[in-house]
């Protein structure tokens, strides 16, 4: 599936702080999407995964801005767009699905006035066509009874029914990109299935790119083609989804995976990793991960290297590189 | 993105408050919104001049002189004279006096009550707590003026029956406020803590209840006060209250009516007086409310 | 949520009656005897013949006791008889009928304007918190709650009327004599809705949903306008009911002024001439408008919310 093509997405040095100063939430943070590719961007709450969404389409919240890096989509300069271009960019260029999908629809609006604005804002079509290609758009995504549900209101559909309905919206106007951020994490488990084979089926038939945003590896492993770890708003590894599964580099890539996959430890224990997720902002070591990594711990002298300096990302073969001293005094040392 | 967002908003509130000076109270005035400053003045100038005023300038709102009659301002008379050729600045002195007296009587009293049954209700609860609410969302429900105007067709016109009338549709909001903040403070764990402690109930009242409830309340206040201030001009408009000859505010707009185009200033004056006194104490509501420092939304 | 309705209709109809009861004290209270006071006012200035008054108070069922008087009273207003006003020698209920047009036709004028103007207002307000837009407003919100209606009221009929000659200055006939009451009745509701506005669409404008259709490609207007709005005024319209009751019978110094012949004035002259039955009628009528709006009111905002509806559950 992965092309050659010059990047769909490709986001360097993103650095994203509060307008009221204090350390960055995003520190430096480069990742490229190429076409018709999945991306999972993986981490923990907190270490400023929905905030690299938000940033991408250009919709953080009030108070917290851009600093400083490139953003670019399909080569175009997404920072210095404007605002009528952002806005096409977002319809048709773009979609977006979020983690509560429920709270994202309107609650005043009915199901098919919501999913037919790319349509007829953004395409210009007229309302009645608009209206038409709603329910073959809610149809596609398997949405029972559309003709009815066009006209329902957000509270008489279920998590799963409206995270539907925003794929239905997100997809309307055929983007190239889907960004999800933490699509089926506020959903039942057997509905997060569905959801997640819908978007798989989707993607296959009209081949548009995702960045996947998730904390929960089991998802990456059925889905992603490459996976890029986020720790404290840097990336600590990133690589095809098949290497890093079966041979993940960084200690924390490895924690999340085994804790993820729910393997219980030699002693019978789960594993939990120490501490509580960092964000950019509480950094107390060189390497941000250093004062949680079980490496580190008990190695006297990887200890005084990870807390004095913060390792460079490093390739180690093709398109796997991880951000990690031990891994690297390893790998040069094989 | 919950989370992130979260994050993003401490991020905006933790910089840290720097109050100019020390002290309680210059800790107090440096973090208000600068409105409280500018009411705080204007409001302190009025009322200086409503007291003071009549002796600095030996005024006399009564003397008619009808050859000086509907006369622009000038040196002599600051701001004109009336239709009887009396000194308008002297009539608005004086009327000023009534009118500002009547409005902060009837806050005062309604304060007293509003807050004293809030308490009670919100203490005690049950039927009382029932009756007394139910009895504010009727008050609340019919137009004051309309009230008011009911009274006076019982009592009778005049400035005791504008203050009761005043303070009946009056002493509701605080009712409701004191009430809210009495339940809220009943369920906050350190009222508790000190029952616990085997403090008696009337220190638990004076200590802890009452410092709660003074900022809001006294900021409630002020923003009535200046709508008080023009329900009183509006029923001696109509007739309702102060009794002529006595000047009032409302009556000297009134008596105004028949010259709006001979003596415009007439009209002006007044009118001019009630909305710069209500503006002041609407600032200084809004001051008392409103906390520079804390991220407004 | 019928257990609630229910409650709510027995409520009003408690109010209802204590107003009543207050209604029909009134000239105890205020020491007037109704037969003499008829008497006078059909214009006999001689020595009233006490023969003649006896008559009277035993026609009015004067002589019962007062409990007895009560329940004819009620019975009677209950079928919208208050009586022949003593000055129009009308009956009291077309009196307020035909005031309650005009009145009505006035607050809602008034209130068109209020609103048309607070939401932009508020709206705007609402896009920057903080801002220079924002603290604009907010002093001018305090600025037009501090102004006297009936300052205003001159003011306009002294630019409008006396120098411009543009509009009348006083009378009620037809759509240009609105104008100016209309204008001068609407401020202090612009001022409040605009307070109001503001407050709900920095909540809205903060709500999942706006990120969400920005998301898709709407530009900040458009989404403003195709799901902010609609959210933002939800409590605006609890606010429009509001004012509306209060406007129908509160209005009364701008219908002075004016001399628009509303429920206001009509309630004030039956104050000024000692009207018994047209203050009692025109009282008992503006209080249960009042509350019957309110309660409407508290419907309405369900109905305008279909979330809520769901959550009654239906």
């Amino acid at each position: 599936m992965t092309t050659d093509h010059a990047p769909l997405l490709s986001v360097q040095n993103l650095t994203v702080a509060s307008a009221t100063g204090g350390a960055p939430l995003i520190d430096g943070l480069s990742l490229t999407v190429r076409r018709g590719e999945v991306l999972a961007l993986v981490g923990e709450s907190g270490s400023g995964k929905s905030l690299t969404a938000l940033s991408i389409t250009r919709l953080l919240p009030r108070g917290l801005r851009i600093t400083g890096g490139e953003i670019a989509f399909a080569g175009q300069d997404v920072l210095t767009m404007s605002p009528a271009a952002l806005n096409r960019m977002r319809g048709a260029g773009i979609g977006m699905l979020f983690q509560q999908p429920q709270a994202m629809l309107d609650p005043t609006a009915r199901v098919r006035t919501q999913v037919a604005e790319p349509l007829i804002l953004g395409k210009g079509m007229a309302r009645r066509a608009a209206f038409a290609r709603v329910i073959d758009l809610m149809r596609n995504v398997r949405i029972p009874a559309p003709e009815a549900r066009a006209k329902a209101h957000a509270f008489e559909l279920s998590g799963g029914m409206a995270q539907r309905v925003m794929m239905a919206t997100a997809l309307a106007a055929e983007p190239e990109l889907l960004i999800a951020d933490e699509p089926t994490t506020a959903l039942d488990v057997t509905v997060q299935a569905q959801i997640l084979q819908l978007l798989k089926a989707e993607q296959a038939r009209r081949n548009f790119a995702i960045l996947l945003i998730t904390h929960d590896l089991t998802v990456v492993q059925a889905f992603a083609d490459r996976i890029a770890v986020m720790y404290a708003g840097r990336i600590v590894e990133e690589g095809p989804a098949a290497q890093i599964m079966a041979d993940p580099q960084h200690p924390y890539t490895r924690a999340l995976i085994r804790c993820s996959l729910l393997e219980p430890e030699a002693d019978g224990r789960l594993l939990s990793i120490p501490g509580s997720g960092a964000t950019a902002r509480d950094i107390a070591c060189g390497c941000r991960y250093a004062p949680r990594c079980h490496v580190v711990q008990g190695d006297t002298h990887l200890h005084h290297r990870c807390c004095g300096a913060e390792p460079g990302l490093i390739g180690l073969g093709t398109d796997h590189a991880v951000r990690c001293h031990a891994s690297q005094t390893q790998a040069s040392a094989a | 993105m919950a989370a992130d967002i979260t994050l993003s908003r401490q991020a905006t509130t933790t910089e840290p408050a720097t109050p100019p000076g020390h002290g309680p109270l210059r800790r107090f005035l440096g973090t208000r919104h600068w409105t409280f400053a500018a009411g705080s003045v204007i409001f302190g100038t009025i009322l200086a001049v409503l007291i003071l005023g009549p002796a600095i300038w030996s005024l006399d709102p009564a003397k008619q002189d009808i050859i000086q009659r509907l006369k622009p301002p000038s040196g002599q008379y600051w701001l004109g004279t009336d239709n009887l050729g009396r000194d308008v600045f002297a009539r608005l002195v004086e009327g000023g006096r009534f009118t500002v007296t009547i409005a902060a009587l009837s806050v005062l009293i309604s304060v007293v009550i509003g807050v004293s049954i809030g308490i009670l209700a919100g203490r005690l609860g049950g039927w009382f707590e029932e009756i007394s609410m139910r009895i504010v969302d009727l008050l609340i429900a019919i137009p004051d003026t309309v009230i008011a105007i009911f009274l006076v067709a019982i009592f009778g016109p005049g400035h005791v029956t504008l203050i009761v009338a005043l303070t009946i549709v009056g002493w509701t909001p605080y009712a409701r406020l004191s009430r809210g903040l009495a339940l809220q403070v009943n369920a906050m764990d350190y009222i508790r803590a000190a029952e616990v402690l085997g403090m008696t109930r009337r220190f638990i009242l004076i200590r802890h209840f009452l410092p709660n409830l003074i900022r809001p309340i006294s900021a409630v206040t002020f923003l009535r006060f200046g709508h008080k201030l023009i329900t009183v001009g509006g029923l001696s408009y109509l007739g309702l209250g102060v009794q002529p000859p006595a000047p009032d505010w409302g009556l000297m707009l009134a008596a105004a009516q028949p010259y709006l185009d001979r003596a415009p200033m007439l009209m002006i004056a007044p009118g001019l007086a009630i909305f710069i006194t209500a503006l002041s104490v609407t600032w200084i509501g809004h001051g008392l409310e409103i906390d520079r420092t804390k991220p407004k939304d | 949520m019928w257990k609630i309705a229910l409650q709510r209709v027995a409520m009003l109809i408690l109010m209802m009656l204590c107003v009543s009861l207050l209604a029909f004290l009134v000239p105890m209270a205020s020491g007037s005897d109704p037969a003499r006071t008829i008497l006078l006012s059909h214009g006999s200035d001689l020595a009233l013949d006490p023969a003649q008054v006896e008559a009277l108070r035993r026609e009015l069922g004067l002589d019962q006791p007062l409990p007895m008087q009560f329940l004819i009273w009620l019975g009677n207003a209950v079928q919208g008889d208050f009586g022949n006003s003593f000055a129009s020698r009308q009956p009291v209920i077309h009196e307020i009928g035909s005031a309650l047009i005009v009145s009505a036709t006035l607050a809602l004028s008034a209130l068109a304007i209020a609103v048309a103007v607070a939401l932009p207002m508020g709206t705007l307000a609402a896009m920057r918190p903080g801002g220079r837009v924002d603290g604009g407003v907010t002093l001018l919100v305090q600025t037009f709650v501090a102004i006297p209606e009936y300052w205003l009221a001159p003011i306009l009929i002294l630019i409008f009327a006396l120098h411009l000659g543009a509009l009348p200055s006083s009378g009620w006939f037809g759509p240009t004599s609105v104008i100016l009451p209309a204008l001068a009745l609407s401020i202090r509701p612009m001022a409040y809705f605009t307070q109001v506005t503001r407050a709900a669409m920095i909540d809205v404008l903060n709500a999942p949903y706006i990120t969400a259709a920005r998301a898709r490609g709407l530009s900040m207007p458009q989404t403003v306008l195709r799901h902010g709005l609609r959210n933002g005024s939800i409590p605006v319209v609890t606010f429009f009911s509001l004012w509306f009751a209060s406007l129908l019978g509160g209005s009364v110094v701008i219908e002075v002024i004016f001399a628009i012949p509303g429920m206001g004035r009509l309630f004030y002259e039956a104050v000024i001439n000692k009207d018994i039955p047209l203050l009692q009628g025109g009282f008992v009528a503006i209080v249960a408008l009042a509350i019957t709006i309110n309660t409407l009111a508290d419907i309405l905002y369900v109905v305008i919310n279909p979330s809520l509806r769901g959550a009654n559950g239906r």
